[in-house]
């Protein structure tokens, strides 16, 4: 999330809401630990009410509850069992918080990694089980016990810099945290605009927002049509999934749409050397293809990065092709850990038809019937400009220079 | 992908079980505590005929008394060395609630004479006397007003 800079804009309540859950999950683990009560459990009540007697909270000290073994009230183990239940709660409510503004939120891991996580868990709590470490004694000293560093890797900091050092380290660590999309927050870029001259309410949009970006309304302006698309700014990722969905051109992000990008491209590939072979390559901006320098020099290569490939409608593709280009190459980031979601799965759908918009395949082929139909694909994220060339260089090797004249437009 | 996963598992169950020494042997500790109101810093005084006036019916009082209390002093000896010498400042916002203490004194084991003081104001004190034995890893509990106005050892080693 941080290294793809998915914490600001459309996401912030996502970034918030996912620290919150990272504090709420080891409230979860230190109370349950607790409540076992031994050695360790020992050592979490004492070191934690250390810390919390810090804070002018609590009437008296918390600590005063750990006094001796003899006056130690269940009370407190009730409290404990109330507090685990309700961050297991809390889990629940943030989570959905945690995604309330995500279209189609995978809340699963992938199946292999589900069972290979499942099955190897249960494997190594066989061969290495967790025990507990001897019963808690609050009228004797812990020396050596078994720590759960995982949830307790701030004990050992606090018996180095004390109760007042950590909880000031750790307090301004999450406080950075926590605020991190307004300190790097970026130039926004403009939300898309409908123009609803050219809507026709087909949904499209709608469908393929990743986001919480694109609600449809009853038609507005009088247009022969039942709904039109409406864009919330505050729910847009600017992604432009939508600008590569709509068949009519109809959504516009920053100068970008089917009507814009139609001329740049046949731009592009006029300006190459003629003679040669021509691939236009289609970039996500965080791709391997969107990094400055990635591909410019490669001759016969004409590269428009775009925020998404999902921006990008398949009929550009065909486009490119019928254009002149010998080859067109949609990059998109690593199937996992995109900067935006749902791009690589919408261009292959689009391109093997089963989402609309659809590759108008039967044309593509009648321009390029010998080699496939001289659209490909890849996923390469910003390290991997080598995989990049390496293609485009495939791509150069099979194509018949000057096959795909430009038709139709002269 | 397995062997990823294999090693985040393996991590993740070794980090769960680290041997970690929290302190080292052969300590002994005295942790006493206590949870008592000092006393009232101004006795009272009556009140004016004006003051009477201006207090609500359900309220009149012919005497008006400060609320603040004194801050509580622990003085801690074992075989005449002082071991803590310190005042509690009262709780609440006009210091006119009890004031709470628990210290936590590493202690190196063996026989001493434990003295106690507890100054509830600046001419009234509670003393406690005892002979106690620190073994090492143990902790000598002593606290004060837990039942009576009295200290206690609650544990010896």
């Amino acid at each position: 999330m941080l290294l793809n800079g998915r914490f600001g804009g459309n996401v912030t309540l996502a970034w918030l809401t996912g620290v919150i859950l990272v504090g709420i999950s080891l409230a979860e683990g230190l109370t349950g630990y607790f409540l076992v009560w031994d050695q360790q459990a020992q050592i979490i009540a004492r070191e934690l009410f250390r810390a919390l007697d810090i804070l002018p909270i609590f009437g008296e000290p918390l600590s005063r509850s750990l006094l001796s073994q003899s006056s130690m009230s269940n009370m407190l183990f009730f409290i404990m069992l109330f507090f685990h239940i309700m961050a297991a709660i809390g889990i629940l409510v943030f989570v959905w918080l945690h995604v309330n503004r995500v279209a189609r939120p995978r809340l699963a891991p992938p199946k292999p990694l589900l069972y290979a996580t499942l099955i190897l868990t249960a494997l190594v709590s066989v061969v290495w089980p967790a025990k507990s470490n001897l019963q808690a004694d609050l009228d004797a000293i812990p020396t050596q016990v078994n720590l759960d560093l995982f949830y307790l890797f701030w004990v050992p900091a606090q018996q180095i810099i004390g109760p007042v050092g950590a909880l000031t380290l750790f307090g301004i660590g999450f406080l950075v945290v926590f605020t991190l999309p307004y300190w790097l927050r970026r130039r926004a870029t403009p939300a898309p605009i409908v123009n609803l001259d050219f809507c026709n309410g087909c949904r499209q949009c709608y469908e393929d927002c990743p986001y919480d970006g694109i609600v449809m309304r009853p038609r507005t302006d009088g247009a022969p049509f039942a709904e039109e698309a409406v864009v919330k700014a505050d729910g847009c990722a600017r992604c432009g999934a939508c600008v590569g969905a709509c068949n009519s051109g109809a959504i516009e992000m920053d100068g970008l749409s089917l009507r814009t990008l139609q001329p740049a491209i046949e731009e592009r590939i006029r300006a190459l050397p003629s003679g040669g072979v021509r691939v236009l390559v289609l970039s996500c901006q965080a791709s391997a293809g969107g990094q400055a320098g990635a591909i410019d020099g490669l001759a016969g290569v004409a590269n428009i990065t775009v925020p998404c490939i999902a921006t990008v409608h398949p009929f550009l593709a065909e486009y490119g092709l019928l254009a002149g280009a010998d080859g067109v190459l949609l990059v998109g980031c690593p199937a996992e850990g995109g900067v935006y979601r749902l791009g690589n799965q919408w261009m292959e759908q689009r391109l093997e038809g089963s989402r609309h918009p659809r590759l108008r395949s039967t044309s593509v082929w009648e321009v390029n019937p010998s080699e496939g139909n001289g659209i490909f694909t890849l996923g390469a994220g910003a390290g991997e400009i080598a995989a990049l060339r390496a293609l485009i260089r495939e791509i150069a090797s099979k194509s018949d220079p000057g096959k795909h004249e430009m038709r139709g437009t002269g | 992908m397995w062997f990823l996963v294999a090693m985040v598992v393996i991590g993740t169950a070794w980090l769960s079980a680290l041997p970690y020494r929290y302190s080292s042997d052969g300590l002994s500790m005295l942790r006493v505590s206590f949870r008592h109101p000092g006393q009232i810093v101004e006795g009272c005084r009556d009140a004016t005929e004006e003051e009477k006036k201006n207090m609500p019916d359900h309220m009149r009082t012919d005497k008006i008394c400060s609320r603040e209390r004194f801050p509580v002093r622990l003085v801690i000896e074992l075989s005449g060395e002082t071991l803590l010498d310190r005042s509690y400042t009262p709780g609440g916002l006009q210091h006119d609630w009890p004031s709470v203490a628990f210290e936590e004194l590493g202690v190196k084991p063996g026989k001493y004479h434990l003295k106690a003081r507890l100054y509830e104001s600046n001419d009234s004190a509670f003393n406690f006397e005892s002979e106690v034995e620190f073994k090492p890893g143990r902790v000598v509990v002593l606290d004060f007003g837990r039942s009576e106005r009295k200290f206690e050892i609650l544990s010896a080693s």
